[in-house]
């Protein structure tokens, strides 16, 4: 290695970090942008790491989370031998698949038809029709269903002038998850759809004037334009929404659920939510509980991720 | 001009962070404890060692008490807390809490030592066992052992038991909030109230209003079918109940004939064993009766979505339900009706909310009432507070529980609100609605002087604002149940036993209820002891840890009278 090497060896690195610093410093505004959302995500999301070790602790409130006396695994083990925890494991996959299955197609589908609109005051306001119940809360929606859809409610009413016998929308076991399924596809389609409406905008026009003169219809476009121009995108949101899979809509259960259909709907949340607050709180428990729930997330990601890749070559790691 | 709206932004950056930051921080209106006074060891106070003077002296240090409270801006900014605020010479700083949050917010005020000087809660058994362990931990200051300067506290004390179950190594640490209704045995007002004036149109009503079990269901099924009310058709309804009494009250508690009762499906002592209620053979015949109610549409459907029990109290102001479960006190018996008869001014107020007697279903002559536990709630000191912050709150609760401090917390202020005649009866100056009722001039503004004792029942019977007809039905409700019903009896030794399984598993008191609201629903007549026995013993694993640790308790009572001389200590 001669002198020159060394030199541009050692000066390199030191140029490039230069570099690198005054381009953040030339756009430090931007830059402080990000502050707020790196606090967010460090006060909120990694600092509370440090609780998970209280799933291996018998919490004492005098102790703290350090200094709480460790019990290995006897949490898990209590947990385990409790069969509402299987029975809410069991409900948070259904649901969440049910969602998967139904909610996460119906967003896209919109998307390319609303695009397929040519008025564009029509398809404002059809956009903002579908995108205005994101803003309810459950709370307003909960109550909304109750009175339509209780027993005495405005479509059993409807159902009994009509002659139907009346149905027992919210405590039928049957019905309550295809119920949930249909809330959540109401209330958020129009609003998840906003992703891949600007996935669309953002494919190149041309390509669909050259294959208008080509001779491709319609269904040609979206299926050989369209559909390669939002794939990645629907990817990557497929593997986010596989991620927090065992998030199966605390929200929206917690608001609307009943003891009557607690065995088809009582989810991984809404099992934490009754151990700790509806009996002596065992913040041990809880937060094994909440250990179980980040792995099985993290290994359902990481699985659906592999898939991804290997089938379509695409995936976010 | 580029430079100003960058300098424009990163100002905007800059104070939304501060203001977060600030939004993150302890309020005014929120203090902390700790912020405001010194650190005392319990041990040091000198409140545990020497009595002072009570309530009549002059405060010259003005205190400031931080007390979580529910309607917290009510409390304020009215006559009575400007009285009592400078009687005491304090200032109450009132922490907003809702009711639901109760428990969560005293975990985390607990764990981040950030207590009120002085935390209410209602202690019951789903805290208790947490609430020994912050008293272990020395976040409470005792209360003095000596209450000589607190007269009335002393003998509050001694006409209940509530002081002994909140001893932990020989000092108590809570001012409970006592029910006044020793002289009973805590006998509470369970009962169903129902359109008295729609049995009379039908020709159905009993008198006194005592009915068998099919006759009162009998009167339900002609309501709904005949429609008294003229609300149209299928627009009348059965019975409702309040989430807590759901399905229990309607059948479950009244096939109940041991001697322990209690508003929950606990466990029960037989033959010196605890054995978990629902899985006793009277449990499945109340089971049986209720779901048989819910089939045959006597029961309102929609109880069960009802979660917030709110909706099961609106369907009978609005006229359209029959009957419905309730704590029938003199104060619910007077808003009840108050209720109704705003809007049916034209009927009788006492006959559209009367209380009904209702036999139990296996036997027209018995009769089912229960025990509640002799506090409704308590309030624990901050080991935080100083000495004269500790003397401050024991004067009040002593005046609070004076004749004096009872109407001042039932009536106002004397010569404004109320005069007192030599005889040392009230006369009340509040003005009166149309209906001839009373206005309360100090709405939901009662909040902390009302914590001392449950106004429920013999002070009820006083308060000379409650109509005189509601005061004597509810009393009459309250001696009848005494004299002819079966009181099912609260086992304090089971309930607040602090064992490993039972404070981490809890009683399964809402897997219970659960339950049952299930199979009422979904399942058959023919199918649900099977439901019922499938389920049961898939909760066993569990339970029997329960189980285990409840008859390894060093004492298992075989009576009520036995579990009280072991509780004073007599046997």
């Amino acid at each position: 290695m001669n002198k020159s090497e060394l030199s541009t060896h050692s000066v390199k690195p030191s140029r490039q970090s230069k570099t690198l610093f005054a381009a953040i410093w030339r756009k430090r505004y931007i830059y402080l942008l990000l502050l707020p959302g790196l606090a967010y995500f460090a006060i909120f999301k990694y600092i509370p790491i440090y609780g998970v070790q209280l799933a291996f602790k018998k919490y004492a409130v005098n102790l703290g989370i350090t200094g709480s006396p460790w019990i290995g695994f006897s949490n898990f083990n209590l947990l385990f031998i409790d069969g509402d925890f299987w029975i809410a494991v069991r409900n948070t996959l259904i649901i969440a698949y049910m969602q998967i299955l139904i909610c996460f197609p119906i967003p896209i589908v919109l998307a390319v038809l609303l695009n397929e609109i040519r008025q564009r005051k029509f398809k404002r306001t059809v956009q903002t029709i579908y995108t205005f119940p994101h803003f309810l809360s459950w709370v307003i929606v909960s109550g909304m269903v109750l009175n339509m859809l209780s027993t005495n409610g405005a479509i059993n009413n409807l159902l009994a002038v009509l002659n139907f016998d009346r149905v027992q929308f919210l405590t039928d076991k049957r019905i309550f998850r295809w119920l949930l399924v249909f809330l959540q596809a109401w209330k958020e389609s129009g609003w998840n759809c906003i992703m891949y409406l600007a996935a669309i905008t953002s494919i190149d026009p041309t390509l669909y004037e050259a294959a208008t003169i080509d001779g491709a219809n319609r269904w040609h476009r979206m299926r050989y334009i369209t559909w390669p121009g939002i794939s990645m995108i629907v990817v990557v949101t497929l593997i986010m929404r596989m991620g927090s899979i065992m998030d199966a809509g605390f929200e929206q259960i917690i608001n609307i659920y009943n003891p009557a259909v607690y065995e088809v709907s009582d989810i991984i949340d809404t099992y934490v939510f009754r151990i700790t607050f509806q009996r002596p709180a065992n913040f041990g428990l809880s937060a094994a509980v909440g250990l179980f729930k980040g792995i099985t997330n993290c290994v359902l990601l990481l699985t659906t991720n592999w898939i991804c890749v290997r089938l379509s070559g695409t995936g976010i790691l | 001009m580029k430079k100003k709206q960058i300098v424009l932004r990163t100002l905007i950056l800059v104070m939304a962070t501060v203001f977060v930051l600030v939004g993150c921080t302890t309020s005014a209106t929120e203090p902390s404890a700790s912020d405001r006074q010194p650190e005392t060891p319990p041990q040091e106070s000198k409140v545990s060692t020497e009595a002072t003077a009570p309530a009549e002296a002059a405060y010259e240090e003005k205190v400031t008490i931080s007390h979580n409270i529910t309607d917290a801006e009510k409390q304020v900014d009215n006559a009575l807390y400007t009285y009592f605020s400078e009687k005491f010479n304090v200032e109450m700083q009132y922490i907003p809490m809702q009711f639901g949050e109760r428990h969560e917010k005293a975990r985390i005020w607990a764990s981040s030592g950030d207590l009120p000087d002085l935390l209410w809660m209602d202690l019951n058994e789903n805290i208790f066992s947490e609430w020994c362990g912050w008293v272990d931990s020395g976040l409470f200051a005792p209360v003095p052992s000596d209450l000589k300067a607190w007269p009335e506290i002393a003998n509050l004390f001694d006409s209940m038991i509530g002081d002994e179950l909140f001893t932990r190594n020989g000092d108590c640490y809570a001012l409970a909030c006592m029910r006044d209704m020793s002289s009973q045995d805590f006998t509470v007002c369970m009962n169903i109230v129902y359109r008295a004036d729609w049995a009379e149109k039908l020709g159905m009503r009993k008198p006194d209003d005592v009915y068998t079990w099919n006759e009162f269901m009998d009167l339900i099924k002609a309501c709904i079918e005949q429609d008294p009310g003229e609300n149209g058709a299928g627009k009348t309804f059965g019975i409702s109940a309040p989430q807590w009494y759901f399905p229990d009250m309607l059948g479950i508690y009244q096939t109940n004939t041991y001697e322990w009762g209690f508003e929950e499906p606990f466990f029960i002592v037989i033959d010196g064993q605890y054995v978990w209620y629902p899985t006793t053979d009277e449990y499945m015949t109340g089971l049986k009766i209720a779901k048989q109610l819910y089939d045959d549409g006597i029961i309102w459907p929609d109880n069960v979505v009802d979660t917030n029990s709110t909706m099961y109290q609106d369907l009978y102001y609005a006229g359209q339900m029959t009957a419905m479960c309730q704590h029938a006190t003199i104060a619910n018996l007077r808003s009840g009706r108050d209720r109704m008869a705003e809007g049916f001014p034209d009927l009788n107020r006492e006959d559209m909310y009367q209380i009904a007697k209702v036999s139990s279903p296996l036997d027209d002559k018995f009769f089912w009432q229960k025990q509640s536990p002799c506090y409704w709630s308590a309030n624990s000191i901050s080991a935080k507070t100083s000495d004269a912050q500790r003397e401050r709150i024991l004067d009040m609760w002593n005046w609070l529980l004076t004749d004096e401090g009872m109407r001042f917390r039932m009536y106002g202020l004397e010569g404004t609100d109320y005069t007192l005649n030599a005889d040392g009866s009230v006369e009340l100056l509040w003005e009166k609605n149309a209906n001839g009722v009373y206005i309360d001039p100090y709405p939901g503004a009662r909040g902390f002087y009302g914590r001392p004792v449950l106004n429920d029942a013999e002070y009820a019977l006083l308060n000379v604002s409650i109509p005189e007809a509601d005061r004597i039905d509810g009393n009459k409700s309250w001696v009848w149940d005494w004299e002819n019903a079966h009181i099912g009896k609260v086992d304090y030794n089971m309930l607040y036993a602090s064992t490993p399984n039972k404070d981490t598993l809890g009683m399964f008191v809402s897997e219970v209820k659960a339950k049952a609201i299930e199979l009422l629903i979904n399942s058959t007549q023919d199918s649900i002891e099977a439901d019922w026995k499938a389920w049961t013993e898939s909760m066993m694993p569990k339970v029997q840890l329960v189980l285990d640790d409840l008859n390894n308790l060093d004492f298992i009572p075989s009576s009520y009278e036995d579990l009280i001389a072991h509780m004073s200590g007599e046997d």
